[in-house]
């Protein structure tokens, strides 16, 4: 993906975020990284889906997540 | 990069070393069917595509195609070897084992492996096969080309990760679990607020529990109501346990827990559901296959044994398991039914073993409730979960419902202290419930929020997506509607353009006007020829909209289908548009050949080249030294001189149809078909009457002479034409001596319309007298207006 598309995928992430504002800056930020890596490379397996999704459901936890994300 | 040259060891049909070198000019190769022309091709694709060809996919080419790529009769001391070498004389060596393996050297500077296959090779078959493409393949194979395949894998990643959010998080099961609570709060505490609830729990604490409160969170305080309230049951008369027992027997909703069976059950047909099981076991094993899969390129398909990319392999489990989505949810709909069904049997088991019900349970053991306490007793919930038939649901009914209602008729008239404790157990059971659901509320919540953040990227991913595509394919469609325009001139399809149906995401179709009407499909109206045309046309749009237009493009036998005018057409086409590229065009039309080889061949950025009829594998693949098809002919002389005779005579009659043309030869007119369809001989008449007149030669002194030695060729190759070609054609009895003179002779009388001192033709240029065509040097001319 050119720069120019990491700039659209970061602005697209801003803009869904404030429609669900719910999602914690630390799930925000490992589906930034994500989206930039290897969800834009290959299809997934469903393991490798489930782990993503188990990361990103713990890091919805709200207090917990953002502090680590800070950190 | 230009590609210098084409070297082949004992790859495909090729044997000791042959190569294909094309001096990075655009070149025309021929070769009659099997004479290995597309091992070359092989060779390119096998580089671009990281070594696997792509017609060479199956059950039979063996796990790395070394069955299909190294020649079937290679000594054991030789190496299949491909060699592939660049304009910058850069070389690129892949040397392949014998179990189909590779090992690449060189030439890293010539990234081959970013090169758009679609874009760099066009096959007959693929181009065709592309217009009976489904939708959906149409957009797999177009998005790599039009540089959106990584947003593609973005959207369709998360559309799949909102999914296994969803299932990971257990949402729907926690949302189920909300609704139970919700409804037993309803029941039990009817519109209450929850400051109402609360207040009813502080009442109980100050009838159940001693003393001041010793927590203010509603949490502790149910537990502790919890434990005071089972303090009390402790303590109380075996009757009042007797009853405390049975009103929980009376409470156990089997006969609702059979009826939800019954529901998931009908939505599965009994027919079905073998098929299921064997649909869903192969899913779940094709599931732990692809999820093992890490850094395999590719991967041998379980059920066809062919080597297909992992990416489509995934892909195609994927979309099997979407199909099954809605059996799978109704499977473990039932499962779940089932299971709480068997949950609640085991209440009533372990109820009707406790000693406080013992007495009550002997006496109704003897008033008719025998064979339901005994039914009871022999239920093996275990097996029951596996399999639960029609037949147990309605014995689970008649036996054992008479003992629920028996336990509910005597729990009525329970003690006014069993109904308070029932009444006081319930209602901190279900405030209990309703604070601890206060965090799954919470945790669906957040999951509800994440798939919505998800769905909503990808939604915005697909627009754009599509936005894209769209914007790309129109300016594609204004190439392939030019293209077509120059293959298809004046003819009444018009509008040809790739569009996004508005009905689904993922797929591209063609549309076009057949006479002015609006077709959604070329399939609706175009003929194969068009179809194919139509296919060449796009994938040539594809191919021009390379950046790096230094890249080869290579067609081979692009043109089975198309008729005689279209496929003229395609130099015309290839010469407006692809001027810049290097072009390596490879047919086995030996008359295209020729129309190309007179149309191009006095242009410097163009060469030609045949090969010679297959042989053998040991002996491989063979160039002609001549840019004639004879060697065709030549070929056959031992085996089959009838044949080569033949041959001859049809390469004459191609030859000399386009000489004519080029010289302007004046032929009487015949009706029909007959004027496109003459013969050698009648051009050969024509070509030595005009000939004597207006075919020139350089005396050297300024004037011109006639060219006594042309006509004397010309009057040979006529009289052999005429005594031992027909004889060839119609009573196949030409012999070896005879069909290898008439070869020579028909090759001697077309060099001499070559200058052997320019090495061009006699209508290479207008000469500055009028009427007049001359070879380049102006050693020889035709004066075409004396004829």
């Amino acid at each position: 993906m050119s720069n120019d598309d990491h700039n659209w995928i970061t602005a697209r992430i801003t803009q869904a975020r404030n429609q669900s504002p719910l999602v914690t800056e630390a799930a925000l930020t490992e589906v930034t990284q994500l989206l930039k890596g290897n969800l834009s490379k290959q299809t997934l397996s469903q393991k490798e889906l489930g782990k993503v999704a188990s990361l990103l459901i713990a890091n919805m936890v709200p207090d917990v997540a953002d502090a680590e994300a800070k950190q | 990069m230009r590609i210098k040259a084409i070297q082949l060891s004992w790859f495909r049909g090729a044997a000791d070393p042959v190569s294909l070198e094309t001096e990075c000019k655009s070149m025309v190769v021929y070769g009659a069917n099997g004479s290995g022309k597309s091992s070359f091709v092989d060779a390119v694709e096998y580089v671009l595509n990281s070594g696997r060809i792509g017609h060479l996919a199956h059950e039979y080419s063996g796990k790395h195609q070394e069955k299909g790529i190294i020649n079937t009769h290679k000594p054991k001391d030789r190496t299949s070897e491909l060699r592939l070498k660049y304009k910058d004389n850069s070389e690129l060596r892949v040397e392949i084992r014998e179990n189909g393996t590779s090992k690449s050297s060189g030439a890293e500077t010539v990234a081959m492996g970013t090169w758009e296959y679609r874009c760099t090779i066009l096959r007959q078959d693929e181009v065709a096969q592309f217009i009976y493409d489904s939708k959906g393949e149409k957009y797999s194979a177009l998005l790599p080309l039009l540089g959106l395949h990584q947003m593609e894998f973005a959207a369709e990643n998360l559309r799949q990760l909102a999914k296994v959010v969803e299932s990971v998080s257990k949402l729907k099961e926690m949302k189920t679990s909300l609704q139970q609570v919700e409804n037993s709060r309803r029941t039990i505490f009817g519109t209450d607020s929850d400051e109402e609830i609360v207040s009813r729990l502080e009442e109980l604490r100050q009838k159940y529990c001693t003393g001041q409160a010793t927590t203010e969170d509603s949490l502790c305080l149910c537990n502790e109501l919890e434990a005071a309230i089972g303090e009390r049951i402790k303590h109380m008369s075996a009757d009042q346990k007797k009853h405390f027992v049975l009103a929980d027997l009376a409470g156990l909703k089997i006969k609702d827990n059979v009826v939800e069976v019954r529901t998931a059950s009908s939505n599965l047909s009994g027919a079905v559901e073998p098929l299921i099981t064997e649909k869903l076991s192969v899913l779940l094993s094709a599931n732990k296959f692809v999820d093992a899969l890490v850094d395999e390129t590719e991967v041998k398909c379980p059920a066809c044994g062919q080597l297909i990319p992992v990416d489509s392999f995934r892909t195609h489990i994927q979309a099997e398991r979407e199909s099954l989505e809605q059996i799978i949810k109704a499977f473990q709909d039932r499962k779940a039914a089932i299971g709480t069904l068997c949950d609640t049997l085991k209440s009533l088991k372990s109820n009707f073993d406790k000693s406080e019900v013992r007495t009550w349970r002997d006496e109704h053991s003897k008033n008719g409730l025998t064979d339901s306490f005994a039914h009871l007793d022999g239920l093996d919930v275990v097996v029951l979960r596996e399999s639960c038939t029609e037949e147990d649901l309605k014995s689970l009914e008649e036996r054992l419902l008479p003992l629920i209602d028996a336990a509910a008729a005597t729990s009525k008239g329970k003690a006014p202290d069993v109904q308070d404790h029932l009444d006081a157990k319930q209602k901190v059971g279900v405030a209990k419930a309703m604070i601890e659901a206060k965090d799954q509320a919470a945790a669906v919540k957040r999951a509800e929020e994440l798939i919505s953040f998800i769905t909503c990227l990808e939604r915005g991913i697909r627009d754009e997506l599509r936005r894209r595509s769209q914007a790309i394919m129109d300016e594609i469609s204004t190439d392939i509607q030019e293209m077509w325009s120059i293959l298809h001139p004046g003819e009444p399809i018009s509008d040809v353009r790739l569009y996004l149906p508005d009905d689904t995401d993922k797929a591209i179709d063609i549309s076009l006007k057949f006479h002015g009407a609006e077709q959604n499909s070329p399939r609706l109206t175009l003929s194969e020829g068009n179809r194919n045309s139509l296919g060449l046309c796009i994938f040539l749009a594809m191919a021009k909209r390379q950046v790096d237009t230094d890249r080869p493009l290579i067609l081979d036998d692009v043109i089975v289908s198309l008729d005689r005018n279209h496929r003229g057409m395609i130099v015309e086409l290839l010469q407006k548009v692809f001027s810049e590229r290097q072009v390596v065009i490879l047919t086995h039309e030996r008359e295209w050949y020729t129309e190309l080889r007179h149309q191009l061949g006095d242009n410097n950025n163009w060469f030609f080249k045949t090969l010679m009829p297959y042989d053998t594998p040991d002996v491989g693949i063979r160039w002609s030294h001549k840019t004639t098809t004879f060697d065709d002919a030549r070929a056959q002389v031992n085996e089959r001189p009838d044949s080569a005779g033949n041959d001859a005579r049809k390469i004459m009659d191609i030859e000399l149809a386009l000489i004519a043309e080029h010289l302007q030869i004046r032929l009487p007119y015949l009706r029909g078909e007959k004027n496109d369809q003459r013969l050698a001989r009648e051009f050969m008449e024509r070509l030595i009457a005009d000939g004597k007149k207006c075919f020139k030669k350089s005396a050297g002194d300024g004037n011109y002479a006639a060219h006594t030695d042309a006509i004397a060729a010309f009057t040979e190759a006529d009289r052999l034409l005429l005594a031992w070609a027909n004889r060839a054609s119609h009573t196949f009895d030409l012999v070896q001596p005879e069909a290898t003179k008439l070869i020579d002779a028909c090759e001697k009388a077309l060099e001499y319309f070559k200058c052997s001192s320019c090495s061009k033709a006699v209508w290479f240029a207008d000469a500055s007298s009028s009427e007049t065509l001359q070879c380049k040097c102006g050693e020889l001319c035709w004066r075409y207006a004396k004829g």
